[in-house]
C-alpha cells in the first residue's frame, strides 16, 4: 500500500498536469460554440420533388419529339404532380405504337395505360422506385457539394456543411462569423439556374402578351416574367415570350466575375467553355438584331439585342448593387443547385452577445465556485479543503477532456459546467458523511476512512449511472448548444467521480500514512 | 460540523401530508396548463420568428407595436429583455406576408423599424457602421491612401474596430470611441464620421425555424425523455427491485410534472434549453432517491428486527445531511447563475432552481413513502393469500432472501 502512494501521486500529478495542459490558455485551446461565437446556423431541405419534376419535362420533352418524328400522334402531354409524365394518345393504335416505342426506358420507367373515352388512351409513365431513390440522392449529394462550393468561395472560416435528419435531404449549414443572414441565405439558397434563350415579344401584362399572338402562347415558347428595370421607383411588371429551348445553360460558364457596364454599374461578366461558346457564335451569328433573354431562375434578368457574333464572353446587367453582382458571380462560379432548397431553420446570434454570454458565464462560475468552496470549507475544516482541492481538479479535468474531445463549448455548456460544479462536491459529501458515521461507531481513523469508501463507492456509482443514461439521451437528442450542455455534464459527472473517488482518497491515505493524522477534521 | 445531528423525524407517518401538497402542486399546473392551453412552446417546439433589438436608448414597447401593427404584424409577442434598451420580438409566422420571395419575415420587420426610426433617410450610400462586418470595413479602408497598397493594414484596423465594437456591447453609440481604437489614423476616424452612420438600434439574435421542424423537434423530445426513463427505469430494476424503480420513475414524473406546470403558471416557454434542464431535473431528482433507497436496501439488512417504516424513515435520516448539503450546494450555483447568467440562460436557471427544489423534497417525501406504500400493501395481499396456502414458512423465506 505504501509503495503503491507514490506511484499514485505521481500518476495524479502527471495526468492533472498533462489535461491541464491540454486546455491551457483555453482561449485558444476550447473550441466556441456558435452561439458564444457569433455566426449563423441554417438547416435547409432539398426540395427533391423539384429535381424530379425537372427531369420529368426533359424526359417529357425528348419522348415527345421521339413519338412525333415517328408520327405518333399525341392528344396531350404534360407533368403531373405526382411525378408523373402523362400522355392522351388518340387511338388504340398510337397507344400501341407509343409503349413499344417506349420500352427502352421501361429500366427507368413503370408505364400505365388506361383506356380514357372513346378510343383514346392515356400513358403514364413513372420512375421505378430504384431510379426515384437515385434521383432524389443525386439531387442531394449534388446541393451539398454547389453549397460546398459556394460557402468555399464565400470565404468563411471552419465552415460546417453537413447532411442532417431521417430523411436525408436536409442540409445543415453553419457559418461562424458571419453576421448577415439575408446575404448568406441569398448566397446558399438560390437555385441560379442560368439560361440564356432567344426572346420573341414584351408586354406589360402576361394578357397582353397573349392578345398579341392570337389569345395563346405559340408552340415551343413560354411567358417569363421580366426582372424590374434600373431605378426604377415604381416600376410595372413585364412579361416576355421567350422561346423555349435553352442555347446557353449554367453548366457552359467556365468563368463568372464582377465587372461593369455600359453605365459603369456593377454587373457580371461571365466566360463560357469553348464547346459552349463554339455553338453560342453560330447561334448568335444566325440571329443578329433579335434579343436574346438572360434567364436566371424563370426571371428574365436582362434582354440585350445581339449585335455581333459572340463566341465566348456575355454580361449580365441588371438593378445589381456591388455586393449583388458579387453575390451573383460567386453563385454563378459555384454552379447552380439541382433542385430548390427551403430554409427549415435559421439562427444568427451576433457576437456581442455571445461575448456578453461568456463574460456573464465566466462570473457566474467565479462566484458560485466561490460560495461553494468556502461551504465546504466552512462545513468540513481540513476535509473540505480535500473536496475543494478536488473541485479545482474537477474542473481542470473538465476543461481538459473539453478542448480534447474537440466538443465546443456553448451556452448551454458554461451553464453545465456551473452545474457540474454543485453537484461534483456530492461525491465527497457521500463519502465525508460515511467516514463520520464510521468514526462514531467507534472504528479508527484509518478504518473509518478506509470503510467510508468502500462504502460510500456503490452509492456514488448508482447515483451518479443514472444521471448519466439521462446525459446521455440528452446527447443523442440534442442540437449544437444542448449537445454541448449535455458534453459537459457527462464528462463532469466522470470528472467527478474519479476525482472523489481516486484523487479525495489518495489525499486521505497521504494524510494517515505520511503524516499519521490520528483524528481528522471533518 | 453537524448541522444535523442524529435526525429522528418520521417522514413516512407525514406522507398523507405530503402526497396533499405534491397532488396540490400538479393540479395546480395541471390546472394552469387547461386554462392556457398546454404549455405555451417557444418557436423551437412552435416554428416562427424570434428577433432580439438593442437600442442605443431605451425603447417604448408600445411604439414598437404600432410599427409592427403598420405593416400586419400586429399580433406579434413584443416584450423586453433584460435591460429597457433591449425587446424581444416574436412572430408566429415563418413566411413574410409581402410576396418577395428571397424576403423573410425577419428583415421586414426590422426595415420597418429602421424606417420608422428614421434610420436610412438620404443615407442610402452611407455605411451603418454597427452592422459593417470586417470584410466591410476593410474594404472601405481600401479607399483611403494609407491603405489602398496595404491589405492586411485594413484588414487587421478592420477586426480591432469590430473588437473595439464588440468591447462596447456590440454598438457604437457615435463615432467618438473609434478615435481610442489602436492605430486608427485620423483620416479612417474622418472617413467613417463623413461617410458612415451610427445606427440606433442592432440585431443581437434572429431566429426562424420552421413549423415542420418545430413539430419534429416535439416528438424527439418527447421520445428523450421517454428514453431516458426507460433506460433508467432498467438500470435501477436491476440493481434494485423493479418496486424501487417504479417509485423512483413516480418520483421524478412527479418533478417534471411540477417543473412544467410552474412554468406555464409563471408564463414562461418551454423551450429546447428547458428540455434540456428537464432531462437534467430527471438525473438529478434520481440520484438523490437512488441514495436514500441504496441506504433503505442495506438497511432492510442491518435494521432487519424493525418494521420496514421504520427502516425507511432511519435511512432518510442518515441521508439527510447528504441531501441537503448537495442540494444546498447545486442550489448555490444554479441561484448565482440565475442572477448572474444574464436572460437568455435565465429560465434554464429557474428550471433547474424548480427542480433542484422539488426533486429533494420528492426523494424524501414522494419516492421512499411511495416504496413504503407497494410494500405494506404486497404485505397484506401476502398475508392474506398466506391462511389458505397454509405455507407460512416458505412464504416468509422467501420474502425475505428477495429483500436482499
Amino acid at each position: 500500500m505504501k509503495k503503491n502512494l507514490l506511484g499514485k501521486s505521481i500518476f495524479a500529478v502527471a495526468l492533472v498536469v498533462l489535461v491541464g495542459w491540454c486546455a491551457f490558455p483555453p482561449k485558444e485551446k476550447v473550441i466556441l460554440g456558435l452561439d458564444l461565437k457569433g455566426g449563423i446556423h441554417l438547416v435547409l431541405e432539398v426540395e427533391t420533388d423539384s429535381a424530379l419534376k425537372g427531369e420529368l419535362s426533359e424526359m417529357k420533352q425528348r419522348l415527345g419529339e421521339y413519338l412525333q418524328d415517328r408520327e405518333i400522334p399525341i392528344e396531350s402531354e404534360s407533368v403531373e404532380d405526382d411525378l408523373s409524365i402523362r400522355f392522351v394518345l388518340p387511338t388504340t393504335s398510337a397507344k400501341n405504337l407509343a409503349v413499344s416505342q417506349f420500352s427502352e426506358e421501361s429500366g427507368r420507367f413503370d408505364t400505365y395505360t388506361t383506356k380514357l373515352d372513346g378510343d383514346k388512351w392515356e400513358l403514364k409513365l413513372m420512375f421505378k422506385s430504384d431510379e426515384d431513390r437515385r434521383l432524389r440522392e443525386n439531387s442531394v449529394r449534388q446541393a451539398l457539394e454547389t453549397i460546398r462550393n459556394r460557402v468555399d468561395e464565400l470565404g468563411v472560416a471552419e465552415p460546417t456543411i453537413q447532411r442532417v435528419g431521417m430523411t436525408g435531404n436536409r442540409i445543415l449549414v453553419q457559418l461562424p462569423g458571419v453576421v448577415d443572414p439575408q446575404r448568406a441565405k441569398k448566397i446558399i439558397g438560390r437555385t441560379a439556374m442560368l439560361q440564356l434563350q432567344l426572346m420573341k415579344d414584351e408586354a406589360p401584362t402576361k394578357e397582353a402578351l397573349l392578345d398579341k399572338h392570337e389569345g395563346k402562347v405559340p408552340d415551343g415558347h413560354v411567358i417569363l416574367k421580366m426582372a424590374p428595370p434600373r431605378q426604377a421607383e415604381n416600376a410595372k411588371e413585364r412579361y416576355a415570350l421567350v422561346e423555349k429551348e435553352v442555347r446557353v445553360s449554367g453548366a457552359d460558364l467556365e468563368d463568372a466575375r464582377i465587372g461593369h457596364d455600359e453605365f459603369n454599374m456593377p454587373a457580371v461578366d461571365f466566360r463560357l467553355s469553348r464547346s459552349a461558346g463554339r455553338v453560342f457564335g453560330k447561334f448568335t451569328e444566325k440571329h443578329l438584331n433579335e434579343r436574346l433573354a438572360i434567364v436566371l431562375d424563370k426571371q428574365v434578368e436582362s434582354a440585350p439585342v445581339i449585335r455581333s457574333r459572340i463566341t465566348d464572353k456575355g454580361q449580365i446587367t441588371g438593378n445589381f448593387t456591388v455586393q449583388d453582382a458579387e453575390d451573383l458571380s460567386v453563385i454563378l462560379r459555384a454552379g447552380a443547385l439541382p433542385a430548390t432548397v427551403r430554409y427549415l431553420e435559421e439562427r444568427t446570434v451576433g457576437p456581442s452577445l455571445g461575448q456578453d454570454s461568456i463574460r456573464q458565464g465566466t462570473i457566474s462560475a467565479l462566484i458560485g465556485g466561490s460560495l461553494v468552496v468556502l461551504f465546504m470549507l466552512f462545513y468540513y475544516r481540513v476535509a473540505g479543503v480535500i473536496a475543494d482541492m478536488a473541485l479545482l481538479l474537477d474542473l481542470v479535468l473538465l476543461m481538459g477532456c473539453l478542448a480534447l474531445s474537440g466538443a465546443a463549448l456553448t451556452l448551454p455548456g458554461i451553464a453545465g459546467i456551473i452545474l457540474t460544479l454543485g453537484m461534483a462536491v456530492d461525491a465527497n459529501v457521500l463519502i465525508f458523511e460515511r467516514i463520520k458515521e464510521e468514526l462514531k461507531a467507534g472504528k479508527t481513523t484509518r478504518a473509518a476512512v478506509e470503510g467510508g469508501f468502500k462504502r460510500a463507492l456503490l452509492t456514488i456509482v448508482d447515483a451518479n449511472v443514472t444521471t448519466l443514461i439521462a446525459a446521455v439521451v440528452l446527447f443523442q437528442f440534442g442540437t449544437g448548444p444542448i449537445r454541448g450542455f449535455a458534453v459537459t455534464l457527462i464528462i463532469g459527472i466522470l470528472a467527478s467521480m474519479f476525482t472523489a473517488l481516486f484523487m479525495a482518497k489518495l489525499a486521505f491515505e497521504i494524510m494517515i500514512q505520511k503524516f499519521r493524522v490520528r483524528r481528522l477534521s471533518i | 460540523m453537524d448541522i444535523l445531528k442524529d435526525t429522528k423525524f418520521r417522514f413516512i407517518e407525514g406522507r398523507k401530508v405530503a402526497f396533499l401538497c405534491s397532488a396540490l402542486l400538479i393540479l395546480a399546473g395541471i390546472i394552469s396548463l387547461i386554462v392556457k392551453g398546454g404549455p405555451s412552446y417557444s418557436i423551437d417546439f412552435e416554428g416562427g420568428t424570434l428577433i432580439q433589438l438593442k437600442f442605443l436608448e431605451p425603447v417604448e414597447v408600445s411604439s414598437l407595436r404600432d410599427i409592427l401593427k403598420s405593416i400586419d404584424y400586429g399580433d406579434a409577442t413584443i416584450q423586453r429583455f433584460g435591460s429597457p434598451r433591449e425587446v424581444l420580438i416574436r412572430v408566429k409566422d415563418v413566411a413574410p406576408k409581402s410576396p418577395i420571395p428571397e424576403d423573410s419575415v425577419a428583415p421586414q420587420i426590422t426595415g420597418a423599424i429602421r424606417s420608422a426610426f428614421k434610420e436610412q433617410e438620404g443615407r442610402e450610400l452611407l455605411i451603418d457602421i454597427n452592422a459593417a462586418g470586417p470584410k466591410e470595413l476593410a474594404l472601405n479602408l481600401r479607399q483611403l491612401d494609407a491603405f489602398k497598397e496595404n491589405e492586411e493594414a485594413a484588414n487587421s484596423l478592420a477586426v480591432a474596430i469590430v473588437e473595439k465594437r464588440n468591447s462596447l456591447g456590440g454598438q457604437f453609440a457615435s463615432m467618438e470611441p473609434l478615435t481610442s481604437v489602436p492605430g486608427i489614423p485620423p483620416e479612417a476616424v474622418e472617413y467613417f464620421k463623413n461617410k458612415a452612420y451610427v445606427s440606433k438600434f442592432i440585431v443581437v439574435r434572429q431566429e426562424m425555424v420552421g413549423p415542420k421542424v418545430g413539430k419534429d423537434l416535439r416528438g424527439k423530445a418527447l421520445l428523450a425523455i421517454f428514453w431516458a426513463v426507460l433506460g433508467i427505469l432498467i438500470y435501477i430494476s436491476l440493481r434494485f427491485r423493479f418496486r424501487f424503480a417504479v417509485a423512483a420513475i413516480i418520483a421524478l414524473i412527479h418533478d417534471v410534472a411540477i417543473t412544467v406546470g410552474l412554468f406555464s403558471i409563471l408564463n414562461r416557454e418551454v423551450s429546447l434549453t428547458i428540455i434540456a434542464a428537464l432531462l437534467t431535473i430527471v438525473g438529478y431528482s434520481l440520484n438523490d432517491t437512488i441514495v436514500v433507497f441504496d441506504r433503505i436496501r442495506e438497511n432492510s439488512k442491518a435494521l432487519r428486527s424493525l418494521p420496514f417504516g421504520q427502516q425507511v424513515n432511519a435511512s432518510i435520516n442518515m441521508t439527510l445531511t447528504r441531501t441537503l448539503l448537495t442540494s444546498l450546494t447545486t442550489f448555490i450555483v444554479v441561484l448565482t447563475l440565475f442572477v448572474l447568467g444574464g436572460e437568455v440562460i435565465r429560465d434554464f436557471a429557474l428550471a433547474l432552481m424548480i427542480g433542484i427544489l422539488v426533486g429533494t423534497y420528492s426523494s424524501i417525501f414522494v419516492a421512499s413513502p411511495i416504496l413504503y406504500e407497494w410494500e405494506t400493501f404486497s404485505k397484506s395481499r401476502k398475508r392474506k393469500s398466506r391462511i389458505p396456502s397454509k405455507r407460512p414458512a416458505a412464504q416468509t423465506a422467501r420474502s425475505s432472501k428477495r429483500r436482499k
